[in-house]
């Protein structure tokens, strides 16, 4: 199957010391968002990709979008390397990669209506005239179950309830039938009833259309029900990349079991009411980032080899990815 | 008889904005025994923070209680002058957020802001507040508390934060701790670390607990009891097991529906159609009937009874009249 993005040992450090400083001093202090990223996308498929906060997941999204650009590494579109795209060619590369963010408020603009939004991208890209353009967006509404369309068209952001604003901002990012979706925390802000309902569209969305996901969320369990392939990071580096059912069912790193056991099922007879495997302390600072292994501060299976020796992510057979010393006895090991 | 540590009943409170009244808790009744956790669920803007800040009366000052009874310990909070309810506040009843850099003073390290209370209410010499400030920092399970006491909030993480709040709400050992989301601004690991510590204290202190969430993950595992909450009023409550299984109301099952499993991928994942009514309108009949799917002439009519489904459930719905 073609790949859709492909992502090359991806590395963004920003400095943090600043302005007359940056002059004079030799070993500036850098923060390191992403450290060494690689993974690959295939066309149709939702690929997720989870971690906690400030592990590097949204930066990565930024750098895909060309919103940063990296400190080194390839990241290469359609198999086009996207340093190479020229400002002036932006456009182009826009109509094939759209993002949906966390805030669906905070991505629209309060002072135009559903309509104006809607039409943005349609007349700038596709220069569909006014009549066209009416019939374009009444379909997109009702692509995203906005029904009837003609009660939404007029209305400003503000009139819609939560989860009616993300779909707009779906309908925006599909508009152009896009090759790859970037979706980053899509259902964070969203109440739990309502949560379902989106999920749901970006499924129906992607079979219609045929389209990539990168799925970008803290929970697991919108993972599991979403993407065919899942990357956990963690302190801007990849711990475990494997199918979905493979992960849920033998995760290999440390960390992905303790994601896992932290995830707290909604059943009063769970066994782990009783007590869970709980991980210790809270994600290091990424500025100076552990040596060796980065996750051996929080790691119970922790010993000498870890501080010092950083693992590789090595495959394990099944396109499982992980990167630990020690995975072959913590696989072993029950949650 | 079972005892109970704090019984509310038709408690009101409604928010006067410039234009519209919000009915935010529109007449909700529960209990609370000595030793118990009890959980109210609902979504954003359901009313659930509103009804844990009325407890105290720590409501912003556009909100007023209108009516109903906060019957703790045999007084009524509703009606208690500023100044005893001062004396409840923190020392008897004592609350935890959800955001805990909102409500740690910046100015002022953690050791002096946990010993404050200790000072005002158990009328403590400094030296020894600061002693007790440690000693509570170590129960919440603080690394080095003595190091952390001497610290300020923004030197802390999130999670330390959230420790050093519960320290601080529970060093005048009060009865009762009210935890409004305690854990929504946390990443998931630290999260079940939080909510183990809950656990423990809850055990080791002998507190009884009321826990306002949104994730019915964390009633299943904190909880005995809960309520769950739609537009300013309880709509089912039980025991966690009863609800959880069997629930009765469309909407507790809805929700319970929309929950996501790690185990069990299934091809449509559960939702409720329609959004959360604009509480400033009137609303007639039962508040739920625009979503729901079994609902009837009547619900559109007539407000639905509470109806006791067994000795651990009861339910606000038409259908099982």
């Amino acid at each position: 199957m073609a790949e859709v993005l492909k992502i090359e040992d991806v590395r963004k450090y920003f400095s943090i010391t600043k302005g007359f400083q940056n002059l004079f001093q030799r070993n500036r202090r850098m923060l390191h968002a992403v450290d060494g990223v690689s993974f690959s996308i295939e066309s149709g498929e939702t690929f997720g990709l989870a971690g906690e906060s400030g592990c590097g997941k949204t930066t990565l999204a930024r750098l895909i979008c060309l919103l940063e650009y990296p400190t080194s590494g390839k990241i290469l579109f359609s198999g086009e390397d996207t340093s190479n795209i020229d400002k002036k060619h932006l456009r182009g590369f826009y109509k094939q990669l759209q993002m949906v963010f966390q805030d669906p408020l905070s991505s629209l603009n309060p002072r135009k209506t559903i309509e104006q939004i809607l039409s943005k991208p349609l007349s700038v890209q596709e220069g569909f005239g006014r009549s066209e353009l009416r019939d374009k967006i009444m379909d997109l509404l009702d692509d995203v179950d906005l029904k009837p369309p003609e009660d939404y068209i007029s209305r400003y952001p503000h009139e819609l309830s939560g989860g009616e604003k993300q779909r707009v901002v779906i309908a925006r990012a599909v508009a152009l039938r896009p090759k790859l979706v970037i979706a980053d925390e899509p259902v964070a802000s969203l109440d739990m009833s309502i949560r379902g309902k989106v999920l749901n569209l970006l499924r129906e969305l992607q079979s219609r259309y045929g389209m990539s996901y990168l799925l970008i969320t803290h929970d697991l369990r919108v993972l599991r029900v979403m993407s065919k392939r899942i990357a956990i990071m963690y302190l801007g580096k990849i711990a475990e990349v494997a199918k979905a059912e493979e992960l849920f069912a033998h995760p290999c790193h440390p960390y992905t079991k303790g994601m896992i056991s932290a995830e707290l099922i909604p059943d009063p007879s769970s066994p782990k009411r009783k007590k869970g495997f709980i991980l210790k302390g809270e994600v290091p600072s990424p500025i100076d980032p552990p040596p060796g292994c980065r996750f051996h501060t929080r790691c119970h299976y922790k010993e000498s080899r870890c501080t010092v020796d950083e693992p590789r992510l090595i495959e394990i057979g099944n396109q499982h990815l992980v990167s630990c010393h020690f995975w072959k006895t913590i696989a072993d090991q029950p949650i | 008889m079972e005892e109970y540590i704090l019984t509310v009943t038709s408690l009101k409170t409604y928010i006067y904005t410039y234009r519209r009244v919000v009915r935010a808790v529109d007449g909700v009744d529960f209990k609370i025994r000595k030793g118990e956790s009890v959980g109210i669920v609902g979504e954003s803007g359901c009313g659930k923070t509103m009804t844990a800040l009325s407890i105290l009366r720590f409501i912003p000052p556009v909100a007023r209680i209108l009516g109903g009874k906060v019957l703790f310990e045999g007084t009524n909070l509703v009606e208690l002058p500023a100044e005893k309810l001062r004396e409840i506040r923190g020392r008897k009843i004592a609350m935890v957020f959800q955001d805990p850099m909102t409500y740690l003073n910046p100015v002022m390290n953690i050791g002096d802001q946990i010993g404050e209370a200790l000072v005002k209410h158990q009328k403590m010499s400094k030296k020894e507040a600061r002693r007790k400030a440690v000693e509570g920092l170590s129960i919440v399970k603080i690394a080095s508390p003595s190091d952390v006491s001497k610290q300020y909030p923004h030197q802390l993480s999130g999670g330390m934060r959230q420790r050093a709040l519960i320290a601080m709400a529970i060093s005048c050992s009060p009865s009762l701790l009210i935890a409004d989301e305690p854990t929504t601004a946390l990443d998931v690991t630290v999260q079940a670390q939080i909510i183990e510590l809950l656990k423990d204290i809850k055990e080791k202190l002998e507190l009884s607990l009321l826990l306002i969430t949104h994730d019915l993950g964390i009633v299943a595992h904190l909880c005995d009891r809960l309520y769950v909450m739609y537009a300013g009023k309880f709509v089912e409550e039980g025991d966690i097991f009863s609800v959880f299984r069997q629930s009765k109301h469309p909407y507790t099952s809805g929700l319970i529906e929309s929950v996501l499993y790690m185990d069990k991928p299934g091809d449509m994942i559960g939702f409720i159609d329609g959004s959360v009514p604009d509480l400033s309108n009137t609303l007639t009949g039962c508040r739920f009937h625009p979503r729901c799917q079994h609902s009837m002439p009547l619900c559109r009519e007539q407000e639905p009874p509470n109806i006791e489904m067994s000795a651990n459930q009861r339910v606000s719905c038409w259908l099982y009249k």
